[in-house]
């Protein structure tokens, strides 16, 4: 074999070689499972029905669904998605970008997007968990052709879990708050406040947080425009924002104790 | 010296004593560890049987045994040293040293990264070391089912747990921390292992080399775990690979004992490691085989093809046995296994490889790719378990993989090959990186990814301290039962493979208001095989305890389902040990996981 021959095959065996590497990283990728990320408060669950987020040792500490969210039109509030009929982790390749940027750069991101029928039609809904710091940040974007102007971003939070804020009040429903109810408050040392489903926590709020009932703080939420509604007896805490991103996504922070 | 580095020497028992043993009748360091192993593995049981005619104390004459024999073999070798003056070469040195360093860098930066000594990833262990535990106490049997009933079933025979508890006896360590350490090793042991065969194989350095990197960056996740774990099957295959390597000086005496060692230690992988030590000692000395080689080749290729394919038309469990049917899995898993391992290089590589071995292949070269092929057909067959057999596979297919990625850099100059390798490495170690990830992620425990916390390791040093009579017995569910007995030494009802009427009692007491039935039924679960009675019996209830309970019935009475990572204590969980001690039983210990109560 003259050398420039010897040369050639050595640089095409050396391409193919490259060729073959890419590829097998682009392959091992695509395998990395899409649908739980882990980060260092716990870790973040996509199933068909919900995102659920889990503390270090594995207890849930809420969840975010689009049968909980809301959407507001000029005249409607309905829920994004009456029933959920597809759910996926994103495709090939934002899967390889994401699991990329999570082995190099630490960078982890959950990508859930649902179709599901609603009062509006057809709907699809498109969740993004990013890990921050101290927590994690929620996007929900809707399609660009709805009519949506708000959307009510819901946390599900975790069972026996109490609603309190920055100003060292305990927030209960008229229609649920019970004497027991009360004497947590007293015992917690926090002060009561009894609101209606369809009323707003007071607008002084600057973070909402959920405690469980020995005090233990579970998340804080900052509050930055929201309003806030809750309703006790399905454990849900409504956020409601106006659309961003030309109308199409809305944004929260969810600090969580690690 | 910290605790970790203790233990990581002390693990250096397990190769070393049965080592300097066998090393007083043969020089070659494999055949002097197998003769070794085989040597302790009767002297255990001679050690018993006079043990309990002369009423001596078992520990003290295993460590008498060892310490004469060590100093017996120090002296022969230092003997022998002066008399022959071995030349050391500088290049094998440099092999060995770039080899240590890499797979520590990954062993202990990659794979233990969040698992602190004396943490743990490997979930077989710990039967292990119940074992060795009580091979340690002075209790021995050739089956493994009369000594504890954690073991249902004889797939091994006490070999494994003997040398295990080698350490144990001489150091006095846990062998919790000692396997932390003694893994470390084995992984290091199955590169050098990938090296030799393939410096056999190939003759070429730069071959052997990027066979032990591909070899070392492998991890069969599921079933197989050739490399990171060191239990019985794979202890087996690397017997046979270190032996397959050298075949040609083996003498029948040595071969032998080479086999009774690997069939004592995995009779089913045993099997499968003779049937190919037979077939490739055959191969080694027979004409008639290098005659036909192509041919063997052809029939290889042809029963690989026709195993794999059965996938699409068969699939068998062993009957009786529930845990089989979840270890039979369909053809598309198992290629999405191969890719979790490999990537697409075993599809790619190992056919290019396979082709340069078919086209212009040596004769050994020949018999690799015949082996393989075989092990691959077995391993990949639609029957239940058989993906453990894939154990040789590893080795074997390392190689031929190495091979096909050396046809596309043998042209270049030294330096184009040293980045070519330096690129693969960099993409095996990628996909071995997402691949330990991804193995781990059910393991996320706090920081760390564990099967065992801190805090459960706390409560069984405080179990071991109540049983100095070894008489205590402790409740849990299965994984509890399991962890704590290995590093407790206190006895229970099965460990994890708790029998069926143990299980029922627990789910019988779950949500049970009567504190005296509680502790009725509870007391009414006894050992299968240690009948005395119980000094103390301690109920163990903790997160893993109450997220037991709160599995689906089918799962609570199968084997096949555990709790595998440990769980804290949740409120509600709170709230029945809040119970518990209301209707009378009495707490003995307690931390954030765990509360022992004393029946």
């Amino acid at each position: 074999m003259d050398s420039s021959t010897f040369l050639k095959k050595g640089i095409v065996g050396l391409v193919l070689l490259v060729t073959i590497g890419l590829l097998s990283l682009a392959v091992t990728f695509s395998r990395m499972p899409a649908s739980q990320i882990i980060i260092n408060a716990g870790v973040i669950r996509s199933s068909s029905f919900a995102l659920s987020f889990y503390d270090t040792t594995g207890n849930l500490l809420f969840s975010v669904s689009p049968q909980n969210d809301y959407f507001y039109t000029n005249s409607v509030k309905d829920h994004l998605e009456d029933k959920i009929s597809a759910s996926s982790n994103g495709n090939f390749l934002q899967n390889v970008w994401t699991s990329l940027r999570s082995l190099v750069f630490n960078q982890k991101e959950l990508i859930w997007n649902t179709v599901g029928s609603s009062a509006n039609g057809q709907e699809s809904v498109n969740y993004t968990v990013n890990q921050v710091n101290g927590g994690v940040e929620i996007q929900r974007a809707v399609a660009a052709k709805s009519n949506i102007k708000s959307l009510g971003q819901v946390l599900q939070f975790c069972a026996d879990c109490l609603v309190t804020d920055d100003k060292k009040r305990i927030y209960f429903n008229a229609d649920t708050v019970t004497q027991a109810d009360l004497e947590t408050a007293a015992r917690l040392s926090l002060t009561p406040v009894v609101i209606g489903e369809n009323q707003f926590l007071p607008q002084d709020i600057k973070e909402v947080r959920v405690i469980d009932g020995n005090n233990n703080l579970k998340l804080e939420i900052p509050v930055l425009k929201a309003q806030v509604f809750l309703q006790y007896k399905w454990r849900l805490l409504e956020f409601k924002a106006s659309l961003k991103n030309n109308g199409t996504a809305v944004s929260q922070e969810v600090l969580l104790n690690e | 010296m910290n605790n970790s580095l203790i233990d990581l020497l002390a693990g250096l028992s397990f190769y070393v004593v049965p080592y300097l043993t066998g090393r007083i009748f043969v020089k070659k360091t494999v055949p002097a560890w197998v003769l070794g192993a085989l040597i302790w593995f009767i002297l255990y049981f001679v050690l018993f049987m006079a043990g309990s005619i002369l009423h001596f104390d078992f520990q003290s004459a295993v460590k008498a045994s060892a310490a004469v024999i060590t100093l017996a073999s120090l002296f022969n070798i230092g003997r022998q040293l002066t008399k022959e003056r071995p030349t050391i070469h500088r290049r094998d040195v440099l092999i060995a040293l770039a080899l240590s360093l890499c797979t520590a860098l990954v062993y202990f930066l990659i794979w233990k990264r969040n698992t602190p000594y004396p943490l743990q990833l490997d979930w077989d262990i710990y039967e292990h070391i119940t074992l060795a535990n009580l091979i340690s106490s002075g209790k021995l049997s050739f089956f493994a089912s009369k000594l504890s009933d954690t073991y249902t079933f004889n797939s091994y025979s006490p070999l494994f747990a003997i040398l295990l508890s080698l350490p144990k006896i001489l150091f006095q360590r846990s062998l919790l921390g000692v396997y932390w350490g003694i893994e470390y090793w084995h992984y290091l042991l199955t590169t050098l292992a990938a090296f030799i065969l393939a410096k056999k194989v190939f003759s070429n350095n730069w071959l052997a080399f990027l066979a032990a990197i591909v070899s070392s960056l492998v991890f069969e996740s599921v079933v197989v775990y050739s490399t990171l774990f060191l239990i019985p099957q794979t202890l087996a295959a690397l017997i046979t690979i270190f032996v397959a390597a050298e075949i040609k000086e083996y003498k029948w005496p040595l071969l032998l004992v080479a086999g009774a060692v690997i069939l004592l230690t995995h009779y089913v992988v045993g099997a499968l490691c003779l049937l190919i030590l037979a077939a490739l000692y055959l191969a080694v000395r027979v004409d008639f085989f290098r005659k036909h080689i192509n041919l063997a080749l052809l029939i290889s290729g042809l029963f690989s093809i026709v195993l794999i394919a059965a996938n699409l038309f068969i699939s068998w469990s062993v009957p009786g046995r529930e845990e089989a049917a979840h270890f039979n899995f369909q053809l598309l898993p198992k290629i999405g296994f191969i890719v979790d391992w490999y990537g697409i290089f075993l599809f790619v590589f190992g056919l290019l490889g396979a082709v340069k071995i078919v086209k212009s292949g040596t004769y050994s070269q020949k018999i690799l790719l015949c082996l393989a092929l075989i092990v691959l057909g077995i391993a990949f067959a639609p029957f239940s378990y058989f993906l453990k057999f894939y154990v040789l596979g590893h080795y074997f297919w390392s190689l031929i993989i190495a091979l096909g990625i050396w046809v596309l850099i043998a042209n270049l100059s030294s330096l184009l090959k040293f980045i070519g390798i330096a690129f693969i490495t960099t993409v095996l170690l990628i996909t071995f990186y997402k691949n330990q990830l991804v193995y781990k992620a059910p393991l996320n425990f706090k920081s760390y990814e564990t099967q065992i916390s801190t805090s459960e390791i706390q409560a069984a040093n405080w179990l071991a301290s109540q049983n100095k009579d070894g008489k205590a017995f402790l409740v849990s569910d299965p994984a509890t039962q399991y962890i704590l007995e290995a590093v407790s030494g206190v006895n229970s009802q099965g460990g994890a493979y708790m029998g069926l009427r143990t299980r029922q009692t627990l789910e019988s007491i779950n949500g049970y208001y009567d504190a005296q039935v509680m502790q009725n039924k509870l007391l009414s679960i006894k050992d299968q095989v240690a009948t005395g009675s119980n000094s103390r019996t301690f109920f163990v209830v903790g997160g893993r305890y109450f997220a037991w309970q709160l599995l689906p019935k089918a799962q609570k009475d199968s084997t096949f389902y555990n709790i595998w990572s440990p769980q804290e204590i949740t409120a509600a969980d709170q709230t029945y040990i809040d119970y518990y001690k209301r209707v009378g039983l009495k707490v003995v210990y307690s931390n954030k996981e765990m509360v022992i109560f004393s029946l």
